[in-house]
């Protein structure tokens, strides 16, 4: 099996790149048929790794920008793989870097429909959340907003601990009471 | 984005589609840049800072010619890795980073083992001329590289900043020693390299915006 996969693999490389060396020369069907078929390949890629399956939409559609960006870049006497990997590589971590330093994770309230849209697996699920939200609203203000932090909106327990002036340790402690207060209430 | 969307986008782009010039062999790039940096620093030691009176007793000093070698070497080799990383994987020969680096922290260690023995004497800190003078010698050539690396695509744009900044830097502080004559290891630290590392740093902490495609 592994070997026919290889062969495959090798001659999906070669065709790529003769895509590409006619892409450079101006041929526009090549071209097409190249970015065709690395959309998809790009996007599976991507999507196992990903939080949320619509970013690899996204990086999908930011690497296609820059491979056409940087078509000048590919050398014929090169393999195409490792190139155009590079820039699918690149293109994820400043993707992330750019959604985790707008701290894009942390503001997503449970009630907001595009978390809800990004986060719940089957939207028809959504009604659990609701029951959570009832359970969350009968707990003390302050156990409440402890696992809030850290259970839904991503933030690390010393980061909790510093905001609502508490010790790591008494953070760490009450999301996991919380937790299962919250599993039981929910049985 | 939907598969509809991105279908579009394709054909778009694919409409926009133009021959492209290829970029030619890393070392074809890099070349013209080194040689015309070298004159350039040779000219302006020559016709505007002067060469050191004692240049040629200088040639004979083994300890002189080796930070030099060292120096050029590491700025070749900065250089040449430059024109490495305009590519985006590099030609998968990711090593060729290694090469600056392992020189450029050699040469540092160097001269921070001379400066501990020969001591970082405050008598020698007075302003003089060398840190106008390597203004100079390097804000052409640094214009220049990073002009030039900008016509590549980088997907490492900080470790590009840093081969940039070391590639100017280590040619800049051939120019200084070769027109001026203090030997002194903290005069050599504090205004022939600490400029340079100060210049890469703020290179490095910008290279995102500086290399962006």
């Amino acid at each position: 099996m592994k070997p026919s996969n290889s062969n495959a693999k090798a001659s999906k490389s070669a065709i790529w790149k003769e895509w590409a060396i006619k892409a450079q020369d101006g041929d526009k069907r090549a071209y097409s048929a190249l970015l065709g078929e690395l959309a998809p390949f790009i996007r599976n890629y991507l999507v196992g790794g990903l939080a949320n399956p619509d970013w690899a939409e996204d990086i999908t559609q930011e690497v296609l920008i820059s491979v056409h960006k940087s078509l000048a870049t590919y050398s014929p006497d090169r393999p195409f793989r490792p190139w155009v990997m590079a820039i699918v590589s690149f293109r994820r971590t400043d993707f992330l870097r750019k959604h985790y330093s707008s701290r894009g994770n942390k503001q997503s309230p449970l009630d907001d429909a595009d978390f809800l849209r990004t986060h719940v697996t089957n939207p028809a699920h959504a009604g659990e959340y609701k029951d959570i939200e009832e359970a969350l609203s009968e707990l003390p203000e302050k156990q409440r907003k402890v696992f809030q932090m850290i259970k839904i909106e991503g933030y690390t327990a010393k980061e909790a601990a510093t905001e609502l002036d508490m010790s790591v340790s008494a953070v760490k402690v009450s999301a996991h009471r919380t937790m299962k207060k919250l599993k039981e209430r929910l049985k | 984005m939907s598969t509809g969307q991105l279908d579009k986008l394709i054909e778009n782009l694919a409409g926009e589609l133009e021959p492209v010039k290829r970029l030619r062999h890393p070392l074809l790039r890099i070349a013209p840049w080194i040689a015309l940096t070298v004159l350039y620093i040779l000219a302006v030691d020559y016709f505007y800072l002067e060469f050191r009176p004692d240049l040629s007793d200088k040639t004979s000093d083994p300890i002189f010619i080796f930070e030099i070698s060292l120096a050029l070497a590491a700025g070749l080799s900065a250089a040449i890795a430059t024109a490495w990383l305009c590519v985006p994987d590099a030609r998968g020969q990711s090593w060729i980073m290694a090469v600056p680096i392992t020189l450029s922290l050699t040469f540092l260690s160097w001269s921070f083992i001379r400066g501990a023995n020969e001591g970082l004497e405050p008598a020698h800190m007075h302003l003089n001329h060398c840190f106008h003078d390597g203004i100079v010698l390097i804000a052409i050539p640094a214009a220049v590289i990073m002009f030039l690396s900008r016509c590549g695509a980088t997907t490492r744009p900080v470790l590009m900043g840093i081969m940039n900044a070391i590639a100017v830097g280590a040619l800049g502080y051939i120019g200084l020693r070769l027109s001026c004559q203090m030997d002194n290891i903290a005069h050599g630290c504090f205004y022939h390299i600490a400029p340079f590392i100060l210049a890469g740093g703020v290179v490095g902490l910008l290279a995102r915006r500086i290399y962006r495609w």
